[in-house]
């Protein structure tokens, strides 16, 4: 955890919530990202798993343990907020109107749109595309992931083969 | 992807398994050189990585921020609501106390009917040059009073009675007196004083007499030139200041002496039983009643008058030799509910009403 973010939390825990909007500002972006890739929402409803995610994080940061890393431990929260979610919410989520991101990727002769990325990642198992989501967008390590879904890092590195073989046959050879 | 290369699966199993970004040993890069189906994968890895990163870069730009909607507080910790729930049972334990002790005998005093016949209000200022009031421990028992910010001018019903520390009331009427822990000592004007039983005798004295009291009722009215005592209850001791004669005055009795020793003969006063009776009366309401607000600390000199008024019925059976102080007009009823008086003008202003002497307005 970088010494900013580690004072930044230290001065919250002692009731300086002010602060509160360095986390909101660091990581709030992607708190919204995971959840349109996750819970294949709306912009709005992504948002508002946001905020209530970071509500919970600040309900419950007086128990953060600092020698920890935040992001593993905000993404556990976000994990939870999409799960109550989708638990809620599964019989009307085909439903939803989905966001789609306005935007392409060029790749020397191909051109990837943004939501074909999306849907290619929604369409791998549960557990491979929540790892490549905390390894590719939250940038968490094999370990960090093993110790927040409580299996071994061999067992991460397997399913992120898994996962970059599906997603090479969906986005890359089908289209070839 | 091709599987004729012999190791093609275990470069592709080492490839996609490793931890972002790729990289692919020299022996593999080399072998990708020779080998068109690895090197395939290779590049697409290769592709698939730098376009997710693309993504990741390009998509938070389309993501608004996020800011809290509501202000919230941080939790209070589960482990210390034990503590604040017997913090709040303290508090309001002696919030209550105080509620209770304090509040409560204003309510009290707010819904005891006023006795009968006394006027709303008389102001009693501090008169700390002439000092006529001293001790500490002095209360007003009966009434609340209003003190100044400078605490010069106290504004308290007529007939306030005092109440001092060694148990002995007084109702002081248009009179000008000082209290010391060795008795009263009354320079002018008329009192209404009750002695409760105490261990030592009580004394007091005027211009012209001393008195020795124990546990008794009686009213003391001071001229230029004699002092004329009334009993109500018990005993009182009587003799001039420059004399050593003594006379006792029973209850119901009445005699005045001046500055020699000369006593006037005893009237046929008639014990006025009502006034004894409303006394009591008055200090079981007031015993009841008294609150911290109420305290008038004594330890300032005070100067206490009350507006004129008329005269009790029972004067009218005084003997003649007992003088009625200069402002008292046996026959007249003027007064007012309000006098005020100031250090500069010692009397008065006055609304006119009805106003009566305090020891007629105690009785019923």
């Amino acid at each position: 955890m970088e010494v900013e973010e580690k004072a930044v939390i230290g001065e919250i825990k002692s009731g300086k919530s002010t602060r509160f909007s360095y986390l909101t500002e660091k990581y709030g972006k992607m708190c919204v990202h995971f959840f349109l890739l996750r819970c294949r929402c709306s912009l709005d409803i992504a948002m508002d798993l946001a905020q209530e995610s970071f509500i919970r994080v600040f309900k419950s940061i007086h128990g953060f343990d600092l020698e920890r890393s935040f992001k593993p431990w905000l993404m556990a929260i976000c994990r939870n907020v999409s799960a109550d979610y989708m638990k809620a919410e599964r019989m009307r989520m085909e439903n939803i109107k989905r966001w789609i991101p306005p935007f392409e990727i060029a790749l020397e002769h191909k051109v990837l749109k943004a939501v074909e990325i999306q849907e290619a990642i929604g369409r791998l198992p549960d557990r491979q595309a929540e790892i490549v989501i905390m390894h590719y967008f939250w940038d968490l390590s094999c370990v960090e992931i093993g110790a927040l879904l409580d299996i071994h890092d061999g067992t991460v590195k397997c399913h992120l083969h898994k996962a970059r073989g599906g997603l090479l046959e969906i986005l890359l050879e089908k289209k070839e | 992807m091709s599987m004729n290369c012999p190791i093609g699966e275990e470069f592709k199993q080492r490839l996609l398994s490793q931890e972002k970004p790729f990289k692919p040993n020299s022996a593999d890069v080399e072998h990708c050189r020779n080998c068109p189906s690895c090197n395939r994968l290779l590049e697409q890895a290769r592709k698939l990585e730098k376009g997710l990163m693309i993504y990741q870069e390009q998509i938070l730009k389309y993501i608004p921020p996020v800011i809290l909607k509501n202000p919230v507080e941080p939790a209070f910790p589960r482990r210390l609501i034990p503590f604040g729930l017997a913090a709040l049972a303290a508090l309001l334990l002696i919030g209550g106390t105080v509620y209770f002790a304090w509040f409560q005998n204003d309510a009290v005093d707010e819904r005891k009917p006023p006795i009968s016949g006394l006027s709303p209000i008389v102001l009693v200022r501090l008169n700390l040059a002439e000092g006529c009031l001293e001790g500490s421990g002095g209360k007003v028992v009966n009434y609340p009073c209003l003190i100044s910010p400078s605490g010069e001018t106290w504004i308290c019903r007529k007939n306030a009675r005092l109440l001092m520390p060694e148990k002995v009331e007084i109702i002081p009427a248009s009179c000008s007196f000082r209290y010391t822990s060795e008795g009263i000592f009354l320079k002018d004007g008329v009192m209404l004083v009750h002695v409760i039983k105490i261990g030592s005798p009580f004394s007091m004295r005027t211009p012209q007499a001393v008195l020795g009291v124990r546990g008794t009722i009686f009213s003391v009215q001071v001229s230029d030139k004699e002092t004329s005592v009334k009993v109500s209850e018990g005993k009182v001791w009587l003799r001039g200041t420059h004399a050593a004669e003594e006379r006792e005055i029973c209850a119901s009795q009445s005699l005045s002496v001046s500055a020699e020793g000369v006593f006037a003969d005893p009237g046929s006063y008639i014990s006025p039983a009502p006034v004894v009776s409303s006394l009591n009366r008055i200090s079981s309401i007031s015993s009841k009643i008294v609150s911290p607000r109420q305290i008038v600390p004594a330890t300032l000199a005070i100067s206490i008058t009350t507006p004129s008024r008329d005269v009790p019925a029972h004067d009218e059976a005084m003997p003649p030799s007992v003088s009625s102080p200069a402002d008292v007009s046996p026959t007249t009823a003027v007064g007012s509910e309000s006098i005020e008086i100031s250090k500069d003008t010692p009397s008065v202003s006055s609304q006119t009403t009805e106003a009566r002497d305090p020891f007629s307005e105690i009785s019923p």
